[in-house]
């Protein structure tokens, strides 16, 4: 026990002074600041990023920092150090802040020629949005016969207890959802939510776990993606979860990825955001991220099952870049009360 | 004088990794600037005080809950004989490993509107709906805080509890004192100094739980500090708020902390000379039947169902949506051609990392701390404790900052290993104490006097007599370093995938039974590791 | 030679100081005694090394030890609540201090079986600690503490948690213990029998500061403070209403004026007579006048209040005429009858008497 304990205490020391020593170069590969669900065994990064090391030849390092939220803060924080060459998965919700805080560089790819424009949502040339996607309650068929088809349907007596939310200030889609309804409704979003209040089941902090109850059965509607019922047709042949389009539109949510500024790769950098652009990568992201690719290509044949709304609803990404903490606040009080 | 020397390098490292591992990476980050601004706004919010409040109502009763069946638990483990005990100890733990998501998963089909015990319900009585509405309340909250901690009170409690002398027991028996006169003047008065510490520790995890809180409450009128620091980092992007707000969270949780251990030092200066292990009793009185009767009803449904719930869950698999399931290994198979067996081995490296750093950190500490004075004492042990309060993302984006900004090149498997051991140091350094606590300093200063040094003192004489509080404090480090899952996701090499981010990841692409089947591997993991752990420190040093 | 010497020991405390300078010589059996909260333990652990004295230095054999550690300084210390190592047998226990100071294993064996012939326990060395006896833990702390060969051994009220009968023995073993090996012992006991019975010197502390060390004998009947006087066994103090030349009047008598004079460092402003209980000789009934006649000098004329027979002697008490009762031990009582009256008459020796003042 005695040996054991002093062997160990040499080894982590040993350990930790190798470890640990000054950098002495920036690295020799591409960095890139992915969130964890995009480098996942079961998200597009092993297909993807290998991929693009055979085509190119250059070498990348993948650092997966967290959720989406996660990757920012540690970009904003390294600001002045920068580590990372690309960022992959900042959305319209959180470009503003990006932006703002200065952590990346302008780059227009060739590529963006083809995507639709209304899908370049940042303006200021700093962000290529490579998927997009559109927040929707999705519902259990076998226990909802007659699907909500707009906001103000979500507020009928009869779903008492029924929707499975998620909070704003822990997930992505919660704050969707969030932004959805301010919208839609403008100033009196909070009106809205008192009104949904009696409806709500529960408001998760995550979209996992509020996800697993919803197939769990505990409630026949839950806030998600259109396209999760893809999923459930490719994976599990169902179809009873379906994704409840709107009259008035869904909720926009499209993910971009940009140079990071103070990257010493520029030219290796230009040479990925050009690839995230290219159809080898748009084609992997329907099955592994979940999401529509921005280019115009064929969709696997589950994702018929994967509504397009017709029209859709998107915030002004400055505007919403400027309102969210208040908005939060309000709707807080609004659903406390 | 060389070994005056070692003695002093000994007694410095735990301070050294302290100070290198928890305080100079928040300093860090906070000296980069506190914004105060964004902080006053936070208290300004009309809601901040019944945030505040709620968050200390329901830690108060969290730990209160967990205290009931954590003490029937200590007093029958400790008190009677039943076959598989070990392993009963060791399933106890189970639920303080799993991640939160789990948990969530396992209450919902046990006691969810279309779980177990509702759809059985219905099924018997023809309801048309649940007949039991558990989730989404208050007291789910409480159900689940108590699912999570009551095992960790009984740990606690129980390994201290053991160590009684019979004696005193006895003693107070043979003056004719009742049982309970016994219990309230014998016993009693010996394990507060534990029983204390348990609640405090329980009092302070669930004063920093946030998802279950959130999940299992029904939405935000649930709502503690912890989800307004996971806003600022993710949302408003104010990291310097959201790290000045955790800090002052852990403030609050240490002022709990501190109130707890003087009373607790105070206590705990009851001397027990005469330590010898009481007679376990075999025959028993109806009352104490019905207790044990109550106690493994407790058991079966609160703890072992939702995790047996869970392995239910991931043997099953329907080919089709509507078609009915079957027993099927399905989801282990894939999980493990995807995965081979590399989250279980890098769970495991992870864990005993952790487990031997906390574990010599705590014992060095300790071990110079029990020649200091009370006050001197308490100061540091806060000291050491400091990090128990500050949330793990904060801590894993002081680290990021630090390595960013002083460009320090450390392996990333060696910055996670001390981020989970200085997340979790506070818990070993807490079960540890409540044993050191108990050395009498005569004799230390008797071995002392006979020429003993004093590397000689601590591993002839200290180790032996806190084994103990090493095994319950490594196995508490054990299991909280395999559920971890926020500091992991951060800090974590590439593709070093651990069993709770593969259930983190499975469950965000949808695979929910194959998380089932991950978890299932989590548990029976951590049920064998317990064991082992147990086995292995009861060996005579 | 001085074998122990501290010198000018100061050490503060919120409420008291210690001042302390004393030396013990070699082979000596050395008690501190005193009231409780008198500083004694303080000063033992100063010795042994626990407590650092603010100023002063203390000297083994002419040695400063003053900054050495304990372990270092080859001083053993016997508590009184044993402190056995819980975790370690009997043999494990005596062997400890031998091996921490890496003896080789023949010596250490030979060490152990001699030590635990010697305190009759040989049966019992595997046995674990907690299984034994009060008096057992105790011998083998004892063992314990010798077994390493100290040049001090350090004993903190070792008895107290003891029945009287087992006190009685060990109280006989350590001092045979003692003899045997010719050790060095400083002894920490309120019990003043303890101490008189045992010690080569005793040295009363008062406060943090030595009222007197002497032999027992000397401390007895030779006090040289007040504090002395009264902590040492049983005592008279006749307050003294007047004075001359060579008589003090006293409420219960005159008397003629003690030789030997020692302070009171008492508060109050009063001066007494002091003797034992036993330097009073009865001299015979008197119911009423002056005691002894003519020369009336020491006599005190007596109501007997309490009489205890306990063989060897009579214990009585008894009211003068004024004042307050005193405390009278008889071993001569048989040629009278008298004390089954209910008055009697006592004559205290001049030359045994001192006056406090």
């Amino acid at each position: 026990m005695k040996n054991f304990i002093i062997a160990f205490l040499i080894v982590f020391l040993l350990m930790f002074s190798v470890s640990c020593s000054k950098k002495s170069s920036v690295s020799e590969n591409l960095v890139i600041y992915a969130y964890d669900s995009f480098i996942s065994e079961w998200g597009p990064g092993p297909i993807v990023f290998p991929l693009f090391e055979e085509k190119t030849g250059i070498k990348t390092e993948i650092v997966s920092p967290g959720d989406s939220g996660q990757v920012l803060s540690r970009l904003i924080l390294e600001a002045e150090k920068p580590e990372a060459d690309i960022v992959i998965g900042i959305d319209n919700n959180m470009a503003q802040k990006a932006i703002s805080a200065g952590i990346l560089e302008k780059y227009t790819s060739d590529a963006l020629s083809n995507i639709d424009d209304n899908l370049i949502f940042d303006k200021s040339g700093h962000i290529t949005p490579y998927d997009y996607g559109f927040f929707a309650i999705i519902y259990d068929s076998e226990k909802i016969s007659v699907p909500p088809s707009s906001l103000d349907d979500l507020l009928d007596r009869s779903y008492s207890k029924s929707i499975i939310l998620m909070d704003p200030r822990t997930s992505g889609p919660g704050l969707g959802f969030l932004l959805w309804t301010v919208k839609a409704y403008g100033d009196d979003f909070t009106e809205y939510w008192k009104k949904l209040s009696p409806n709500i089941l529960t408001i998760s902090e995550g979209w996992d776990s509020g996800y697993g109850l919803f197939v769990n059965g505990e409630a026949p509607m839950v806030l998600s993606y259109t396209t999760s019922p893809a999923y459930h047709l490719e994976y599990e042949n169902s179809e009873i979860y379906k994704a409840a389009v709107f009259e008035n539109g869904n909720y926009m949510h499209i993910e971009g990825a940009a140079i990071v500024k103070g990257s010493k790769k520029r030219e290796e950098a230009e040479k990925f955001i050009d690839f995230i652009l290219s159809e080898d990568f748009q084609k992997e992201l329907p099955l592994t991220n979940w999401m529509f690719p921005v280019r115009d290509i064929p969709l696997p044949d589950s994702y018929r099952a994967a509504l397009k709304p017709e029209k859709y609803l998107l915030l002004d990404s400055r505007t919403a870049a400027e309102n969210i903490d208040s908005w939060i606040k309000e709707w807080l009080t609004a659903v406390r009360d | 004088m060389t070994v005056k020397k070692s003695a002093a390098v000994f007694y410095s490292l735990p301070f050294l990794f302290i100070l290198f591992a928890f305080y100079f990476p928040l300093a860090n980050l906070l000296i980069s600037g506190v914004s105060p601004s964004s902080l006053i706004n936070i208290f300004s919010e009309s809601y901040f005080k019944s945030v505040f409040i709620f968050t200390l109502k329901q830690a108060f009763f969290s730990a209160f809950f967990s205290m009931i069946p954590g003490l029937t638990g200590a007093y029958i483990l400790v008190n009677f004989n039943f076959p598989f005990k070990n392993i009963i100890k060791s399933i106890t733990l189970v639920p303080f490993v799993l991640p939160s998501i789990i948990v969530v998963l396992g209450f919902v089909l046990l006691f969810g509107n279309n779980g177990l015990i509702n759809s059985a319900a219905m099924k018997l009585f023809d309801l048309e709906k649940p007949p039991f509405l558990i989730l989404y309340s208050f007291k789910a909250i409480i159900l689940a805080h108590v699912f999570y901690n009551s095992p960790l009170f009984i740990r606690i409690v129980s390994s201290a509890w053991e160590r009684i002398s019979g004696d005193i027991i006895e003693a107070a028996e043979s003056l004719g004192a009742t049982k309970l006169r016994v219990f309230i003047t014998a016993v009693l008065p010996q394990i507060l100094p534990p029983v204390i510490a348990a609640f405090s520790l329980i009092f302070i995890l669930c004063f920093m739980s946030f998802s279950i809180i959130l999940v299992l409450g029904g939405g935000p009128k649930f709502t503690t500090l912890e989800v307004e620091i996971y806003r600022l980092v993710r949302i408003s992007m104010d990291i310097r708020a959201a790290c000045s707000l955790s800090v002052l969270q852990s403030f609050v949780t240490l002022s709990f902390l501190f109130i707890y251990s003087f009373y607790q030092k105070k206590t705990s200066m009851i001397y027990s000379d005469n330590f010898r292990i009481p007679e376990k009793k075999s025959s028993s009185s109806l009352l104490q039947i019905i207790l044990i009767v109550l106690f493994f009803l407790f058991l079966f449904i609160i703890i072992i169902m939702p995790l047996a719930m869970i392995i239910f869950e991931s043997f099953r698999f329907k080919s089709s949506h509507a078609g009915n399931a079957v027993f099927s290994l399905r989801w282990y198979i894939k999980s493990f051609s995807e995965l081979g067996f590399r989250p279980v081995k890098n769970s495991l490296i992870l864990a005993s990392v952790n487990t031997l750093l906390t574990c010599a950190v705590s014992v060095a500490a300790l071990s110079f701390l029990q020649r200091k004075k009370t006050v001197m004492k308490v100061l540091i042990e806060t000291f050491f404790a400091m990090s128990l309060g500050v949330s793990s993302i904060i801590l894993s984006l002081s680290y990021m900052k630090a390595v960013s900004d002083f460009q320090i090149e450390i392996q990333p498997l060696v910055l996670l290993s001390m981020l989970h051991s200085v997340i979790f140091l506070p818990l070993v350094f807490k079960s540890i104490s409540v044993f050191y606590d108990k050395i009498d300093r005569s004799i230390i200063e008797s071995a002392e006097s006979i020429g003993a040094d004093r590397r000689r003192i601590l591993f002839t004489i200290e180790l032996p007599l806190v084994r103990g509080g090493i095994i319950t404090g490594g196995v508490l480090a054990f299991a909280l370093s395999m559920g971890e899952i926020n500091s992991t996701l951060m800090i974590a090499p590439d593709r070093f995938t651990t069993i709770p981010v593969a259930i983190y990841r499975l469950i965000g692409s949808y695979n929910f039974s194959q998380a089932c089947a991950m978890g299932s591997i989590l548990i029976v993991t951590c049920v064998i590791s317990f064991f082992l752990i147990d086995k292995s420190g009861r060996i005579e040093l | 030679m001085k074998y122990l010497e501290l010198r000018g020991i100061y050490k503060h405390y919120d409420d008291f100081d210690i001042v302390v300078d004393f030396h013990i010589e070699n082979g000596e059996l050395f008690t501190l005694s005193g009231p409780s909260g008198c500083g004694k333990t303080t000063l033992l652990r100063i010795i042994a090394g626990f407590i650092k004295p603010d100023k002063g230095k203390i000297f083994l054999s002419g040695k400063d030890i003053t900054d050495l550690p304990p372990r270092e300084r080859n001083i053993s210390i016997v508590f009184q609540n044993y402190a056995l190592f819980p975790n370690r047998n009997v043999y494990k226990n005596i062997t400890y201090g031998p091996e921490s100071k890496r003896w080789d294993k023949m010596r250490i064996a030979d060490k152990a079986e001699s030590l635990l012939s010697s305190i009759r326990m040989e049966k019992y060395a595997a046995r674990n600690t907690d299984m034994l006896s009060g008096g057992e833990k105790q011998r083998v702390a004892l063992a314990r503490a010798i077994a390493a060969e100290p040049e001090i051994l350090l004993l903190d009220e070792p008895l107290s948690a003891l029945d009287v009968t087992l006190r009685n023995t060990l109280r006989n073993e350590i001092r045979e213990i003692h003899e045997k090996t010719g050790l060095t012992t400083i002894y920490v006991t309120h019990d003043q029998e303890e101490a008189l019975s045992l010690s080569d010197r005793i040295c009363v502390m008062n406060n943090g500061r030595i009222e007197q060390t002497d032999s027992p004998l000397n401390l007895y009947h030779n006090p040289k403070s007040s504090f002395t006087a009264r902590f040492i066994g049983e005592s008279n103090w006749l307050k003294i209403t007047g004075i001359s030349d060579d008589k003090v009047m006293t409420e219960a008598g005159l008397f003629k004026k003690p030789e030997r004079t020692i302070p009171l460092n008492e508060e109050e402003k009063l001066s007494y007579i002091f003797f034992r209980p036993e330097y009073c000789e009865i001299t015979g009934p008197q119911e009423s006048g002056p005691a002894g006649g003519n020369n009336n000098l020491n006599y005190i004329r007596v109501k007997i209040t309490k009489k205890t027979f306990l063989g060897s002697y009579y214990r009585v008490e008894a009211q003068p005429e004024a004042g307050e009762n005193i405390k009278i031990i008889l071993y001569d009582y048989f040629p009278y009858k008298t004390l089954d009256k209910d008055y009697a008459a006592f004559r205290i020796d001049p030359e045994k008497t001192i006056c406090i003042t």
